[in-house]
């Protein structure tokens, strides 16, 4: 196997579980979160601008893919045909997991009063965990040997 | 719609003593691909399976072609 093929191979592997990591961890704390603030405790304002950040660079790590400081050859081959396929599914499946999400969210607020941003807050990070999973999930079994 | 596509690319990557790693490096693929393509997971574009055909040294339609109907 040549040096950036070898490479390539190896980020790949630690991105797809990076995904899955990042995918539990970022609900996790959520789910942890969501236990003071609903319905009515606000978030604080540091806790939800760390929030927001972190779920930025989580989309941005889905869509750029990681390599950013490696050589364009690395990146290529780090955004070839099946990872754009992969990010493609993957961006799918979060998009029906937020759509999912905001109807479980529209029906419990007949029942429980829960702020848009509360709200919100559910619907990204479902629509992102899920997106993260499928990611990882897609990209270990590409990954695993023929 | 629902069609199979079938391939010789392990095969025809035996014939040349490549390995996958080697294959994907003449193409310019992540080893990922040729390992998706070739247990027929993935199916390519029609410039990758043109690539893969000129690097195999074969035509696309040698490399792939759709299962039959069962």
């Amino acid at each position: 196997m040549t040096n950036q093929t070898d490479l390539a191979d190896r980020i790949a592997w630690g991105r797809a579980r990076a995904a899955t990591v990042m995918a539990v961890v970022f609900v996790t704390a959520q789910v942890g979160s969501f236990r003071d603030d609903l319905p009515l405790n606000r978030p604080q304002t540091l806790h939800l601008a760390a929030w927001i950040i972190w779920a930025a660079a989580l989309l941005m790590f889905l869509a750029v893919g990681g390599g950013l400081f490696r050589g364009a050859r690395i990146r290529a081959l780090l955004n070839d045909e099946t990872t754009i396929d992969h990010r493609k599914r993957a961006m799918a499946l979060g998009f029906w997991g937020a759509i999912g999400t905001a109807i479980l969210v529209y029906g419990l607020s007949f029942y429980e009063p829960i702020s848009a941003r509360e709200g919100a807050r559910l619907i990204i990070t479902f629509g992102i965990a899920l997106a993260l999973l499928r990611f990882g999930t897609l990209e270990r079994k590409a990954l695993k040997d023929g | 719609m629902g069609e199979r596509l079938l391939n010789s690319l392990k095969e025809e990557r035996a014939r040349l003593g490549l390995t996958q790693a080697e294959l994907a490096d003449r193409i310019g693929v992540s080893r990922k691909t040729i390992n998706t393509v070739e247990n027929g997971i993935f199916i390519p574009s029609t410039i990758l399976a043109l690539r893969l055909a000129a690097a195999l040294d074969r035509r696309v339609e040698d490399l792939f072609r759709i299962a039959p109907d069962e």
